[in-house]
């Protein structure tokens, strides 16, 4: 176990090193020169090349690189060319929100989507199951936006009341914090559970159909017994697959929620950086993004374990 | 509404006897802008509430956009004037009609000569009281390290270095209330830079002790910056020491960064906010739902331009904008009125040249406006050699109004045969092209402030940055009437070089956007200023229940 999780651990490194280089290659290569761009602003006319050379842009591509990997491994992520702000400072602001709104998320979902994917396949094709079903392709195919503008806009027309806007951290007031991320945690949920019970529904389905459950049923168990202790167990692999493959879209992915709810988190951070090719803040948020993902797939896989004693770490 | 007299004669008390300030009360006097009909240049003024008995206390929350830092001095975005205004203060500034300079910081000042323009402090002013500034008294050294600190050249230092750069011979502080500025030739847009809102003062100290501004704000406002979260909010506390007795009246401030616009209309109206922009589809819907609440509608200083190909040394025109006549005739093609109705719902008034209507007297009067003659149009591609129209590329930035104005303007050539490719581009690339001068043509912004050489020399100057145009002649006016003092001349140039560009007709000037204001109906004395980025509330007030 301790030299599967080494192994792992280690193949971080080259992993890391492939996407910064990958990230790196990448805004570059894109149109619109965040030199020009700076230019752009100034009222006067100024050298371009002071202005890359202030910026390091004057080295050639490999140096960059290097030298950027190098203060990586320092533990600096560089300062925004536009703020001038640390970007680690700047990220560990912002990850918070994210990641607790991809948390809360995850929880809305999981609590909607599990135990209506459990009663759809326990009841398969009763009126129950085609409700939950119905609402599952909603879920899927209402993009989370929308369903956000809608909720924000209607309520402001109707009862004039909108979920607070000024972001208060969990550490400071818990239910400040919760009552502006809920909403958004829940519109999220909502899109998230969808899959989560299409994907429960059907391993329920499957695993119902196993010997195992023919015993457990012929022994005279209870239905609540026979269900978590035979069924959910070991229809759960998947889906825990499913849930860690969301949360990382999650984090990446709350772009719209963090601007209709006006939440200070990586996702606005990042589409911004991008827009006015902020290099340091780009590559910065995806160095965190691409660890978090690793780190997240390898507790699922740990978590396999956990759940099927038959699977070995060796 | 408050209805602003246009300052046409006379000078104010405390000009001098060069009638300098009387060139910067004239030069803004015609922004007056009252009367809301929209497609109408009429005159029309800041947009103002109703008074009433001053209240002192209260928290005012205003929504604000996206913002970068806060350094008054290298920053370019509107919403950290929501920042700076509430900390520093200049030496002198704009009423918020524009209509008039009025004093600041400074108690009076004087043109000694061409050249020499002498300012004194009012005494006793004190920065805020905190580290590393501690509440001490302002003085002229303060001054002439903002003024020398606004003009630096370093690249990546934005925007506003050229109010002063190579323009200024000498700044001296004789004594620690007097400064005086000396510029190396005449300068006849010295006071409107001065009373620019970005001209503040700050302390030196602040400067040293952060590296530079753009996380704190120290200075002689009404208000302290307490806490400053970007992207988040701002919170200010109102400054015991300020050097305006009573002000200001509220307690707090606080300025909530809400960016994306259907959020921003519904937390106004939700009432989790005060003051809000708004965007003009939401208008209607804002009114309806409750009678009470104030939309105040003010001519934006951003004008909406078409352009075709720049040029200069290095680039020169390309067919078929080599013919000035191919250019006259996409101007005579166009019609204003038209896309003030779609793309702005009617919200907008139609521009002459460069110079937006309401900024009088600087404008050209409308019966300068070019022609909409489809006929004429065609007559001039004719003669162009292009009877049959062509082929181009309009490029414009993405997501935004433009993508609508450039459709318009695709319908609007057509009817002369002149197929346009709209090709909206994301922000980014677009500016990439913009500033590199590689397009045929596109769909810009342009900025129209209290200084009228600010809608010229940055487009058609010798060394504009935002556009190129290699029409020397216009270089040439262009710098001679920032030499020429006497206002009656100066006007009369500004207006020759209008004329000058509009026959040569590098732009089409289309349209001013008509913007609006959400303000909850407890907010007393805010007045809507013409220069969006003036954000002064020291003289608001509450009064009356929220929700």
């Amino acid at each position: 176990m301790f030299g599967y999780l080494l192994r792992r651990l280690l193949l971080l490194i080259p992993t890391l090193v492939l996407v910064t280089l990958l990230v790196f290659s990448i805004i570059r290569l894109l149109p619109g020169n965040i030199v020009v761009l700076m230019m752009s602003e100034q009222g006067y006319a100024s050298e371009q090349a002071k202005l890359e050379q202030m910026l390091g842009l004057d080295q050639p591509f490999y140096w960059q690189y290097v030298s950027y990997i190098g203060k990586v491994f320092r533990g600096d992520l560089g300062v925004s060319f536009w703020t001038r702000e640390p970007v680690l400072d700047e990220i560990l602001r912002r990850l918070p929100v994210s990641v607790e709104l991809a948390l809360l998320a995850m929880f809305c979902g999981l609590l909607i989507g599990l135990p209506t994917g459990i009663v759809s396949a326990i009841r398969q094709d009763s009126w129950l199951d085609y409700v939950f079903r119905t609402s599952a392709i909603g879920g899927l195919s209402v993009p989370g936006f929308w369903m956000a503008t809608i909720v924000i806009v209607a309520a402001s027309i109707s009862w004039k009341w909108v979920p607070p806007m000024r972001y208060t951290p969990f550490v400071r007031d818990p239910l400040a914090n919760l009552s502006q991320l809920i909403i958004p945690a829940i519109i999220l949920g909502f899109a998230l559970s969808a899959s989560v019970m299409r994907m429960t529904r059907s391993m329920v389905l499957e695993v119902l159909r196993e010997d195992y459950v023919r015993t457990a049923w012929a022994k005279g168990l209870p239905e609540s017994a026979v269900i978590a202790r035979h069924v959910l167990k070991n229809a759960m692999i998947p889906v825990v697959t499913i849930m860690g493959l969301q949360l990382s879209t999650l984090i990446g992915g709350t772009v719209i929620m963090e601007s209709i709810f006006v939440l200070p988190g990586m996702g606005k951070f990042l589409l911004d950086a991008i827009t006015w090719r902020d290099y340091p803040v780009i590559q910065g948020i995806n160095l965190f993004l691409a660890t978090g993902v690793i780190l997240l797939n390898l507790v699922i896989d740990l978590l396999y374990g956990l759940l099927d004693p038959r699977i070995r770490f060796g | 509404m408050k209805r602003v007299p246009h300052v046409t004669d006379g000078q104010p008390a405390y000009v001098s006897r060069r009638g300098f300030v009387k060139a910067g009360a004239v030069g803004v006097g015609g922004l007056a802008m009252a009367g809301l009909s929209s497609v109408s240049p009429g005159p029309r003024s800041a947009w103002a509430q109703d008074r009433g008995q001053p209240k002192r206390g209260g928290t005012l929350v205003v929504r604000s956009g996206p913002i970068r830092g806060i350094d008054p001095h290298f920053e370019t975005w509107g919403a950290t004037m929501q920042v700076v205004h509430q900390t520093y203060n200049a030496l002198v500034k704009f009423t918020h009609d524009g209509t008039k300079i009025v004093p600041d910081l400074a108690e009076s000042w004087e043109q000694k000569d061409d050249v020499t323009y002498v300012f004194r402090l009012r005494q006793g002013v004190r920065f805020h009281n905190v580290p590393p500034v501690n509440g001490r008294e302002l003085t002229s050294e303060d001054v002439k390290y903002s003024i020398e600190r606004q003009m630096t050249a370093q690249p990546g230092k934005f925007q506003h270095a050229y109010f002063f750069l190579g323009k200024l011979a000498s700044i001296q502080t004789p004594d620690k209330s007097t400064i005086v500025f000396k510029t190396k030739e005449p300068y006849a847009p010295f006071m409107n830079y001065i009373a620019n809102p970005w001209t503040v003062i700050v302390a030196r100290e602040v400067v040293e002790k952060h590296g530079d501004l753009q996380r704190h704000a120290i200075g002689t406002g009404p208000f302290i910056m307490q806490e400053y979260r970007r992207d988040q909010e701002a919170v200010f506390v109102r400054n015991p020491l300020y050097f305006k007795k009573g002000l200001p009246y509220l307690d707090e401030v606080r300025i909530q960064y809400v960016i994306d616009p259907v959020a921003a209309t519904a937390a106004f109206r939700g009432q989790q906010t005060d003051i809000s922009y708004l965007e003009f589809a939401d208008v209607a819907s804002i009114k309806a739902s409750d009678p009470r609440v104030h939309v105040a509608e003010i001519l934006s200083m951003f004008p909406i331009v078409l352009r075709t190909r720049p040029y200069d040394e290095q680039r020169p025109l390309k067919p078929p904008f080599t013919e000035k006549k191919v250019r006259q005739a996409i101007q005579a093609a166009t019609r204003p009125e038209e896309f003030i109705e779609i793309s702005r719902s009617g919200w907008g008034v139609p521009m002459v040249g460069p110079i937006a209507p309401n900024r009088k007297p600087w404008a050209l009067p409308p019966s300068d406006r070019p022609e909409y003659d489809l006929k004429k149009a065609k007559r001039l591609l004719a003669e162009a050699g292009y009877p049959n129209g062509f082929e181009v590329e309009l490029i414009v930035g993405s997501p935004g109004d433009n993508v609508k104005t450039a459709q318009v303007v695709k319908d609007q050539l057509a009817k002369v045969g002149i197929v346009v490719n709209v090709k909206p581009m994301e922000m980014a690339q677009y500016y990439n092209k913009t500033y590199t001068y590689d397009y045929s043509m596109s769909v810009h912004t342009m900025l129209s402030g209290e200084e009228p050489e600010e809608s010229l020399r940055p487009y058609f100057g010798a060394n504009a940055t935002y556009y190129r145009w290699g029409n020397k002649e216009i270089h040439r006016l262009i710098d001679e009437q920032a030499r020429v003092l006497d206002q009656a001349r100066r006007i009369e140039m500004i207006h020759r070089i209008q004329r000058l560009i509009l026959d040569d007709a590098p732009n089409v000037f289309l349209y001013t956007p008509i913007a609006h204001y959400g303000v909850q109906p407890w907010v007393k004395n805010y007045i809507v200023p013409i220069n969006a980025y003036d954000q002064r509330y020291e003289e608001i007030w509450i009064d009356g229940k929220r929700r």
